[in-house]
């Protein structure tokens, strides 16, 4: 199990467009994806309806697990991503 | 004995309607609840998908329909509705209700949607919290779908009528007839929701936030929205219809006088031209440019191309986009910004982004081209490809040192002569400049102006270099002013440097754009503004009806004051005289 922390830093947070792109990515992968946040339980990092009710707006911290055969490559390419702020 | 009801709200698009209420409630779609047959559970689930199906090509249509009329920008929120429809675990959280429960397909379906959207209300950020209304757009989707109801058009009002809605999701959006809708208001809503969005592109006014609006209009009820003030009113009394009858003349009467500027140029009473262009950042916005009477394009920031997709875009692709900005300003020049990636803007696949401790002091700008050649000359070759029959500018981002422009020009000339011996045409007399946003090059624009053909004053990152601040840190951010003497200075200095070589100098970014700074920018001696096309008539008619000695004698004055305060109160002061229509009596 490979594990990611990182800080969500686009102005508007985890929202729809978002969440669509980190789906689009997570889904590229065999590996398990988990997503939580300190103040809700994990989601499904593949689900776009699970990440939006996270409410993870800027400056959260997001804590990203990848559990399967290429976990460390998911694990990293989802953690550029939110690092680069969804490329917004 | 009249029941006049004023609601407040907030102010999402300007206008004044006085019209009668188009009442939507919101739409109730009635959920079946009914026990499935042990036997017929697979058949439920395929039923389940069917709808699912045309759901989906339901909202491809939508999408369509919405990208024709509004431009992709306004579309993509659908690409998200086509992530929440095929959401997989959502789909076999309700194929397993349906399996384990033995319920039907619209109950499961709307169970597992309703959890969703309990979780959301201890979302504290407002703009996250307003997503849900995509999510509950999409399960009326699905569920009309499945019971075979019809698709009820947003309000379909065959006259002219200000809509009156709970709410606004993105498919009513794209059912809302321009020709008769005049205003929209709605109960819940902020800048950013979908009403909000599309009432600014089709340029209708538009109140949202105006709490328990919908369940007191009826349909049919005189009502007044005015979304200058972010009012709406009910069943107005006849002396309040007069009032805003008056009002609304006095808007028509500046929007018209600001529109039949559009033909005529931004020049002062005594003479002095004032090139004004448009800011855009995709090739959809020249319409815009053009419709405000913009005089050609003075800031195209090309990332948003490579920001919007995860690989490089193609030098052919490249081409299509920047040939479409071309031609379609032609005759007038477009001014091609190289691509300015970091600070604030990145994308995964073009480097490190926000693994730097210090991105704006980073890799970015011309910084990140110098390093990246393939990335620059790709750049380089696309634009001059595109400028064939055109007229072509092209500038350097982040510019702190001669080197750079020397090393950036190298390649311009490499580029051009690659092209030359490859057979293509181009603007081989494209002017190429650079923007002055640090200090460093404000210091040394006498030695700049020798080497470059113009100079455009990056009206943000100037500031925030100078006055090391940022503006996004809520503690500091007052300091971030743009009336700050040594800013005043700056574009004294770079301006006097440019003129001195015979160069032109100009300047982009929100300063040039707000009508506020118009008259001080114009007595600093600039050439050119560089603003969003919105903001063209309204800076136009400024500067149409000042002098330029009238412009300097403000800059004069302002320059002998010691502090950013005291300048700011002078221009409020005497902008707020000259065009109290344009630039309200205080700021805070």
């Amino acid at each position: 199990m490979t594990r990611r922390e990182v800080t969500i830093r686009n102005e508007l947070g985890m929202h729809l467009r978002s969440a669509g792109a980190f789906v689009r990515i997570a889904a590229k992968f065999k590996a398990q994806i988990r997503v939580a946040t300190p103040e809700v339980g994990a989601v499904d990092g593949k689900s776009i309806l699970g990440l939006v009710t996270l409410g993870a707006s800027r400056g959260c911290a997001l804590f990203i697990t990848a559990d399967g055969p290429d976990e460390v490559e998911a694990a990293d390419a989802l953690a550029a991503l939110v690092n680069d702020g969804f490329g917004e | 004995m009249s029941n006049e009801l004023r609601l407040r709200g907030v102010a999402v698009s300007p206008g004044i309607v006085l019209g009668k209420a188009y009442v939507r409630q919101p739409e109730e779609v009635v959920v079946p609840n009914f026990v499935v047959d042990a036997s017929k559970v697979e058949a439920e689930i395929q039923r389940l998908h069917a709808a699912l199906r045309q759901t989906r090509e339901g909202i491809e249509a939508t999408r369509q329909q919405l990208a024709d009329r509004m431009g992709e920008d306004h579309a993509e929120i659908f690409d998200a509705h086509l992530l929440i429809l095929e959401d997989t675990k959502a789909i076999e959280d309700t194929e397993q209700l349906i399996r384990d429960s033995l319920m039907c397909a619209e109950f499961a379906f709307n169970r597992v949607i309703g959890r969703i959207l309990e979780s959301f209300e201890s979302i504290g950020d407002a703009y996250l919290k307003e997503r849900r209304t995509d999510i509950q757009d999409v399960r009326r989707r699905v569920l009309r779908n499945l019971t075979g109801q019809e698709l009820q058009a947003f309000g379909a009002p065959n006259e002219e009528s200000a809509i009156v809605a709970h709410d606004v999701s993105p498919s009513d959006t794209a059912m809302i007839d321009r020709r008769f809708v005049l205003a929209i208001a709605t109960d819940l809503g902020g800048r950013t929701s979908h009403a909000a969005i599309l009432a600014r592109s089709y340029g209708i006014a538009c109140v949202v936030g105006v709490d328990g609006l919908s369940a007191q209009a009826v349909h049919g009820d005189q009502i007044i929205v005015d979304g200058n003030q972010g009012v709406v009113i009910l069943r107005p009394t006849a002396e309040t219809v007069r009032e805003y009858e008056h009002a609304r003349q006095r808007f028509i009467e500046l929007e018209r006088q600001l529109l039949t500027l559009k033909e005529f140029p931004a020049i002062t009473l005594d003479g002095r031209t004032i090139e004004l262009s448009a800011n855009i950042k995709s090739p959809d916005e020249t319409t815009t440019a053009i419709a405000k009477g913009a005089k050609g394009i003075g800031l195209y920031r090309t990332e948003y191309l490579f920001l919007m997709r995860g690989d490089l875009p193609s030098e052919d692709e490249q081409v299509d986009a920047y040939t479409r900005v071309m031609r379609d300003m032609a005759p007038e020049t477009v001014i091609f910004r190289t691509l300015d990636i970091g600070g604030d803007k990145f994308a995964s696949y073009l480097g490190p982004g926000h693994s730097e401790l210090n991105p704006f002091l980073g890799w970015r700008g011309i910084r990140f081209l110098l390093t990246r050649h393939d990335i620059f000359r790709t750049q380089l070759r696309a634009f001059f490809r595109a400028s064939a029959g055109g007229k072509l500018k092209i500038m350097f981002p982040m510019i702190t040192g001669l080197e750079e422009v020397r090393a950036a020009t190298a390649l311009v000339e490499e580029v051009k002569r690659d092209l030359t011996e490859e057979g293509y045409a181009f603007d081989a007399t494209a002017e190429i400049g650079v923007m002055i946003e640090t200090p460093a090059a404000v210091a040394i624009a006498d030695l700049l102006a020798r080497e470059t053909d113009f100079f455009s004053i990056g009206s943000n990152d100037l500031i925030q270099y100078t006055l090391a601040v940022d503006r996004g840190n809520a503690r500091i951010s007052y300091l971030y002013e743009p009336m700050h003497p040594s800013i005043l200075r700056l574009i004294r200095n770079t301006v006097e440097a440019g003129h001195a070589h015979d160069i032109w100098v100009g300047m982009c970014g929100e300063v040039a754009g707000d009508p506020l700074y118009s008259v001080l920018l114009v007595g600093l001696g600039l050439d050119e503004l560089s603003i969003s096309a919105y903001m063209i008539p309204e800076v136009k008619r400024i500067i149409r009806s000042i002098t330029y000695d009238e412009a300097k004698m403000l800059v004069k004055k302002a320059m002998g004051l010691s502090t950013a305060a005291e300048i700011r109160r002078l221009v409020h002061g005497v902008m707020h005289e000259r065009f109290p229509d344009l630039v309200a009596e205080d700021r805070p």
